[in-house]
């Protein structure tokens, strides 16, 4: 365990290969980057020396929880123990055995020790079994996950798709992009899905007063309509923190935009694209970039609620009130016409012509497929419930002997526990007090 | 309502200055009194905490535990109710209350130093397992960290042991112990909360992030320890070493890597 925990510490600090500071070091220290890179947490977790760690503490897990469950059944019938830490406190009480009997019980109990059962002339409490089944299900739990997660290295499959609003998609590897691993999209075909009823919601008192912002947001909900070969069709509601379950696939929305609906045309009077872009909405006024058919591409920045500031574009809100889109046809790499379109119009310079004449909305959804998860949450259930009753109730057990002496009872106790000595110490003198007998 | 929780959020600052003050008196000069006072004085600054707390939950609408500020006022909260049920079941204990105060005092400190602006909860966080998940993870840190001040605390006791006769190094050590089993359990169910809503929300409950990796580590560390108290028998200064070492481990995931990293909450 502390080996894992080292290992994962000095990993945390590997640089991501993706970043450009790491193209960098690769030229310049192609040696170190080497080295890096394979610390890198989500590639060093999945190779083979790490994963023998975590295997290593399964099979010790496993032998430790064979090797202290047989020596349970062993001593399964044998009378109740002592544990292994014990105090013995003797005195002489001044009433007769029945009523001292009550009074130890009352004390021992307040100390936190176990109910009282009474056998011939002792008194005697256990607690343990709880104890012991909890460090068992934490232990099994811990087992559990480690399945769990090697299930999810060897079979999770994620992906993405993006459904524009009243645009039905065939899910499959077609469509369904940044597969991993890449086949795992062929389980998804046969299923059409679309997305309609989408909702952005920004939380009023502040939608105004940070319009550039996402901050305000609340929530993105849609609707889902998914339509499988041979099935009735079935309709999800969807939302950040509420995702949709789809032939054993999990559909959880992403990312939003903006997809106003364009149709370009250039001033020979051909349609050079006829469709819905799907446009960035972070950051705010981003400009992307929709190619045309025949060469050149139209650069796009969208204006939700259109209130420039003097000159300068701008949005005075993340709603959509007033869509403004302003555009730049680049034919060649350079910029033969731009303007600004407002939603149901079209503008025209050059020649070129511009059309906007509705928007809508679109998601990208993760699908992701996992089987290893039923088995990280049993794990999870197990080890939490374990551990609550390993902890809650630990092991110890106590004795008391009652024996008349003259007009009194002279009292032998022992009080033990599997942890804690001190504090059993302290319990011990508590209960010594509460007794208030005379010590023998 | 901002008026209320700022002069709340004061008084609580205030009080658990005061409450340093005196209790230190106790402690360091011998001054019983002092120490008792500083005790009234950490309860009433905890329930200007509360308050503070209060206020701030019903002016957003949300549990206070987005941001920095929110999550230090939440933080904070932990330390001294941990402190104040740790002193009635273990009176002696009283003497390490300066300690506990003043990491309640330097969180709520970080947490006034960032911006107070009342946000709606982002989509994100909008689920039942963000109230599980950040109230586990303070209940799991506050419990190691004054765990941590225990395992010092038993240090400076075991060298001075004729400097306070009441209290017995021995069972210091072993409250230690039982906190940090308590914050095990927690640590388990704040990492366990976590992932099952990272599942919900990401589609995988794990991603190797900085903070989850981190979150792992101290929970790795924390295994060790339990591990080498209760099974290999460590106690006494061992065992409060490797408290304070694995406290430093909690320090970093939560105040190093937690504030230079953002891939953990990452948004829309």
């Amino acid at each position: 365990m502390s080996a894992t925990a080292v290992l994962l510490a000095l990993a945390s600090f590997a640089p991501d290969p993706g970043e450009p500071r790491f193209e960098e070091l690769r030229r310049r220290a192609p040696a170190r980057a080497w080295i890096l890179e394979r610390l890198e947490p989500r590639r060093f977790t999945t190779s083979p020396a790490f994963l023998a760690l975590p295997g290593y503490i399964a099979l010790s897990v496993a032998a430790s929880m064979w090797q202290r469950a047989s020596a349970r059944l062993r001593t399964r019938r044998a009378p109740p123990e002592i544990e292994r830490f014990a105090v013995r406190r003797t005195m002489t009480l001044g009433e007769a055995p029945g009523p001292a009997a009550e009074r130890v019980r009352d004390a021992v109990r307040s100390a936190g020790f176990p109910r009282a059962s009474a056998a011939g002339g002792e008194l005697h409490g256990r607690r343990g079994a709880l104890g012991f089944l909890g460090s068992m299900a934490f232990h099994a739990g811990l087992l559990a996950t480690m399945v769990g997660i090697g299930l999810s290295a060897v079979g999770r499959f994620s992906g993405e798709v993006v459904l524009t609003e009243g645009f039905p998609v065939r899910l499959g590897p077609a469509t369904v992009r940044a597969a991993t691993p890449p086949d795992g999209a062929a389980r998804l075909g046969g299923t059409t899905v679309a997305i309609r009823s989408v909702s952005v919601e920004f939380a009023p008192e502040v939608r105004q007063a940070l319009p550039d912002s996402r901050t305000g947001m609340v929530d993105v909900s849609a609707v889902l309509d998914a339509e499988r070969d041979g099935a009735s069709p079935g309709r999800f509601f969807l939302s950040v923190n509420a995702p949709a379950s789809l032939d054993g696939h999990q559909l959880s929305i992403h990312r939003y935009g903006f997809a106003p609906e364009i149709r370009a045309t250039d001033p020979e009077g051909r349609v050079r694209t006829d469709a819905v872009a799907v446009l960035q909405v972070i950051p705010p006024g981003a400009e992307d970039a929709v190619a045309l058919d025949g060469g050149g591409e139209l650069r796009l920045r969208f204006y939700p609620d259109w209130a420039p500031r003097g000159a300068e574009p701008a949005s005075r809100s993340p709603l959509p009130v007033r869509p403004v889109l302003a555009w730049r046809w680049m034919q060649g790499g350079r910029e033969v016409a731009s303007g600004l379109v407002p939603r149901g119009g079209a503008a025209e310079a050059g020649g070129y012509r511009i059309a906007f004449p509705s928007l809508r909305y679109w998601l990208e959804l993760l699908v992701s497929r996992d089987p290893g998860l039923p088995w990280f949450t049993l794990g999870a259930l197990l080890g939490v419930g374990g551990l609550a009753l390993r902890f809650g109730w630990h092991e110890q057990s106590w004795r008391a002997t009652l024996r008349p002496d003259g007009a009194g009872t002279r009292l032998e106790l022992v009080l033990s526990a599997r942890y804690f000595p001190a504090l059993l110490e302290e319990r011990a003198e508590r209960v010594a007090r509460a007794l208030g007998g005379r010590a023998a | 309502m901002r008026t209320l929780e700022g002069a709340a959020l004061w008084a609580a600052v205030a009080g658990y200055a005061l409450a340093f003050a005196a209790l230190s008196a106790g402690t360091f000069l011998g001054r019983e009194r002092l120490g008792r006072a500083g005790w009234r004085l950490a309860a009433a600054g905890w329930a200007a905490h509360t308050l503070a707390i209060a206020v701030r939950w019903i002016a957003t609408g949300h549990a206070p535990v987005q941001g920095a500020y929110e999550n230090s006022l939440s933080g904070a909260w932990f330390i001294p109710l941990l402190g104040g049920v740790l002193v009635r079941q273990y009176r002696p204990a009283i003497r390490a209350a300066p300690f506990i105060v003043a990491i309640a005092l330097l969180l709520l400190g970080n947490g006034i130093m960032a911006p107070a602006v009342h946000l709606p909860l982002e989509p994100p966080f909008r689920s039942n397992w963000l109230v599980v998940h950040v109230a586990f993870a303070w209940l799991a840190f506050g419990s190691y960290l004054v765990a941590s001040v225990l395992a010092g605390y038993h240090l400076w006791l075991s060298r001075r042991r004729a400097a306070v006769p009441a209290a017995r190094p021995a069972v210091i050590d072993e409250l230690s112990a039982k906190l940090i089993a308590f914050g095990f359990v927690g640590d388990t169910v704040m990492i366990a909360s976590g992932a099952i809503w990272a599942h919900g929300l990401w589609g995988r409950y794990w991603a190797w992030d900085p903070i989850e990796t981190w979150s792992l580590v101290s929970w790795l560390t924390y295994a060790v320890y339990l591990h080498l108290r209760f099974t290999l028998g460590w106690t006494g200064s061992r065992a409060a070493w490797l408290a304070l070492g694995a406290a430093a481990v909690v320090v970093v995931t939560f105040f190093g890597i937690g504030v230079v990293s953002d891939v953990h909450t990452q948004l829309l």
